[in-house]
């Protein structure tokens, strides 16, 4: 429960942050998207349960905040915090350099699912402009950016996060 | 038979229910009360933080300009009252056209075209939606200061910067003009042509427009100033949107397109005023 919790929290800081302050910032076009590296955290150190709640709450916000509250970005969001619980027990929570390489993956695959679901964008700009313009610096971008975060989540989390699911 | 039993089996069900859902809810665009009204909550409670982050950020920057930048912020005074008395002059010659316009509407029985009178209420933008693709910032105003959806949005400069999409108690929400969900009547602003197509913000692209669906023949030019048309009742004729930049055939040959330099950033921009009225 105190590991849920404590995702809720930092789910919230982080949606403050990346509104207000990182909107603000020359490179905001390519995010970071820390709200991924929320979800993606929450389900590769706390399972397949958390990372689907904390991937709908987090896309319901996000929703609200873009004007559409049960949109896309909760079915992308749930869809990525029950792919990064799989990870769960197959990767160590400290090969930092291996989820590194992970994250650029989760960011690549989440983006080119909110391409394939949004009609406004698939219909309207060409896979290559969308691969070369977005995609790949935004991973690259959020692969950096989210790292950072993901350390400092491993670091802050209460008991290293693995007593939610054993308990259930 | 076991494997229907399994826990993994259930949760891989749950989880395609609400993903089903989910895609029906929004391919259908179905509306639930109790969504909205937990959509508004959540929305209301969130707001407050981002404007008292956005009024700290702005103290801040307010004390730090005070006591590093005074010999600007003078300069710059200084120049702003210059401009602002050479924009008076300016004013009072536009008066006089516009009075000399409006008796002659009243001669020949035309309707108003002027921007005149608008009811304008200015506000801070206190952040940007996060997203991939979507446009969209939020203000600091919301429906205790009479803020209502689909209320245009101008820069202080006069261009067109946007829609309100949804509102708040104190905060309201604004789908940017260069969100590839935004679309408005678009019209040539010269004297020798009254082109008109339908502007749309182009995703991935945050400083150009495209107008699509003009005449085959019409005329337009790069360097053209687009304006927009008053055709729906949602936007007073006459708001300046951006310059043409490149004129293209399109449809095979069926119509025009072209692209518009839309140089309103969504990082550069602090303020933006929302007409009430026209």
């Amino acid at each position: 429960m105190r590991q849920k919790a404590f995702y809720i929290l930092i789910l919230f800081l982080v949606i403050i942050l990346q509104v207000t302050f990182f909107a603000g910032l020359p490179a905001s076009p390519y995010g970071p998207d820390l709200i991924l590296i929320v979800v993606f955290t929450a389900g590769f150190v706390s399972g397949s349960q958390t990372g689907l709640g904390i991937g709908f709450l987090a896309g319901f916000i996000q929703g609200i905040l873009l004007g559409s509250g049960l949109g896309l970005y909760v079915i992308t969001r749930m869809l990525m915090g029950a792919a990064a619980s799989l990870l769960k027990g197959n990767v160590y929570k400290e090969s930092f350099p291996l989820l590194s390489v992970i994250l650029f993956f989760v960011t690549f695959i989440h983006e080119l699912l909110i391409f394939l679901l949004s009609e406004q964008v698939i219909l309207r700009i060409s896979f290559q402009t969308a691969l070369l313009n977005k995609f790949i610096p935004k991973s690259f971008y959020n692969m950096l950016a989210g790292m950072l975060l993901y350390i400092v989540m491993i670091y802050l989390s209460p008991a290293g996060g693995y007593q939610d699911e054993k308990a259930s | 038979m076991e494997f229907f039993n399994n826990f993994k089996f259930k949760f891989i069900v749950a989880l395609l229910l609400i993903l089903v859902s989910v895609l029906i809810i929004n391919i259908l665009d179905l509306d639930f009360y109790i969504v909205t009204w937990l959509e508004n909550g959540i929305y209301n409670i969130l707001s407050p933080f981002f404007n008292i982050l956005d009024s700290t950020g702005n103290y801040l920057s307010g004390i730090y300009q005070s006591f590093f930048q005074s010999k600007e912020l003078l300069q710059k005074n200084q120049r702003l009252k210059e401009e602002l008395s050479e924009q008076i002059l300016i004013n009072l010659s536009l008066n006089e056209v516009a009075q000399e316009n409006r008796r002659m509407r009243e001669i020949y029985n035309l309707d108003s075209a002027l921007i005149e009178d608008l009811d304008l209420l200015g506000t801070r933008i206190t952040g940007q939606a996060p997203s991939s693709w979507e446009q969209r910032v939020m203000i600091n105003r919301g429906s205790n200061q009479g803020v209502k959806e689909r209320l245009p949005v101008i820069c202080f400069n006069g261009y067109l910067a946007g829609k309100i999409i949804n509102t708040g108690v104190n905060s309201s929400q604004v789908m940017m003009a260069n969100d590839p969900d935004f679309s408005v009547g678009g019209r040539v602003s010269r004297e020798s042509s009254r082109a008109s197509g339908v502007v749309r913000g182009q995703p991935g692209e945050n400083q150009q427009l495209i107008m699509e669906r003009i005449n085959w023949d019409a005329d337009i030019n790069k360097g053209d100033l687009i304006i927009t048309s008053g055709i729906s009742d949602q936007y007073p004729r006459g708001l300046p949107i951006g310059e043409v930049k490149e004129v293209f055939s399109d449809n095979f040959g069926l119509s025009q397109s072209a692209y518009i330099d839309y140089r309103i950033g969504n990082q550069d921009l602090e303020e933006v005023l929302i007409i009430l009225g026209f």
